[in-house]
């Protein structure tokens, strides 16, 4: 009896043992067209970065935007501008806010949220989209709402979209 | 000895069983300013009614998109609000017959859809963790994207919201 009770509390602790190194199952939902990917919770490290990122261009940081920003992206701008390094990213970016200052109302805005989530993989080999995490942010500013996408890559920026909605009439 | 390993199994197998109580670890990451939120997925649920809605949107299917719309505050890229599944759909309707005047072509595809929700909050008035929301992305016929959410309670959409990013000048050269 005392054998059979070893035996199976043995049994017992290896289960338990094994059962806390599992890992959380990622929650994932929806649908990326032309893939038969799904998407999930990405970082809170892509957040902080993001962190940095906008902090640094609130405050016209170009310098460390620049450290953030690859030279072989692509960004696209609400005005329909596409811009594929730092330098003509902060240039787009500097233009919009010297535009803000001459009509009188110097850019600023308010973060509304952000969170980071990421592509399921994916067996096509030309999809980039599973590389690094992305963010996803919402902003309003003195006279719209801007809706971003950030993909960063290894601590760079290497997609970056916005979108406009002007603000309540 | 064999009194020692019995007693520091019976252990492991009493933690054991106490373990399998526990529960994973929601993800969730990021902020909501001026709350002490943060951002978790959704359901599938959630994405296949606003896969109905799409659906029924892109055949302008006005019955079925009514009988998804409560009350609420659905605001349009142009800035223009409306509250009620009357408005929204004469709103779109005005959309799709300044197309049609125009001849521009009307349609879009639907670049990708997912569904998150807020942690909970302890502020009673904030409605943001009823239902769930879609994110959700779409390429217009003339090229414009749009980026929307879409927040269903109990299958009905009481807040919407739409920014648009216009064609890219590279494209519109090509054209």
């Amino acid at each position: 009896m005392k054998k059979l009770i070893l035996l199976f509390s043995l049994v017992g602790s290896i289960v338990s043992c094994e059962n806390t190194n599992q890992p959380s199952e990622n929650i994932t939902n929806g649908f990326i067209t032309g893939t038969d990917q799904t998407v999930m919770m990405g970082s809170q490290a892509t957040i902080d970065l993001f962190n940095k990122f906008n902090k640094a261009w609130l405050n016209r940081d170009y310098e460390t935007m620049k450290i953030h920003i690859s030279d072989n992206g692509i960004y696209r701008h609400a005005d329909g501008i596409i811009t594929n390094n730092a330098e003509e990213f902060i240039a787009h970016s500097e233009n919009n806010y010297q535009e803000s200052l001459a009509s009188g109302q110097e850019e600023v805005w308010i973060t509304n949220f952000a969170f980071s989530v990421k592509p399921s993989a994916s067996d096509d080999p030309e999809i980039t989209n599973t590389q690094g995490e992305w963010v996803c942010a919402r902003f309003t500013g003195l006279n719209a709402v801007y809706d971003e996408w950030y993909q960063f890559v290894d601590g760079k920026l290497v997609d970056w979209t916005s979108s406009k909605r002007e603000l309540i009439k | 000895m064999k009194n020692f390993i019995l007693l520091f199994s019976l252990i492991g197998l009493f933690v054991s069983c106490a373990d399998n109580n526990h529960t994973c670890e929601v993800q969730t990451n990021g902020f909501i300013t001026g709350s002490d939120q943060t951002i978790m997925m959704g359901s599938q649920a959630t994405v296949e009614v606003f896969k109905k809605f799409d659906a029924a949107w892109a055949v302008r299917d006005y019955e079925t998109l009514k009988a998804h719309i409560g009350s609420g505050s659905f605001i349009h890229d142009d800035g223009t609000i409306t509250t009620n599944g009357e408005e929204f759909v004469a709103k779109i309707d005005n959309s799709y017959q300044a197309s049609l005047e125009t001849g521009e072509d009307w349609g879009w595809t639907t670049n990708f859809a997912y569904s998150v929700k807020p942690s909970a909050s302890n502020d009673p008035e904030n409605t943001n963790t009823q239902g769930e929301w879609v994110n959700a992305r779409f390429t217009g016929a003339d090229g414009a994207v749009y980026e929307e959410w879409y927040q269903f309670v109990e299958g009905k959409l009481i807040n919407w919201s739409s920014a648009k990013r216009e064609l890219t000048k590279a494209e519109e050269l090509k054209e």
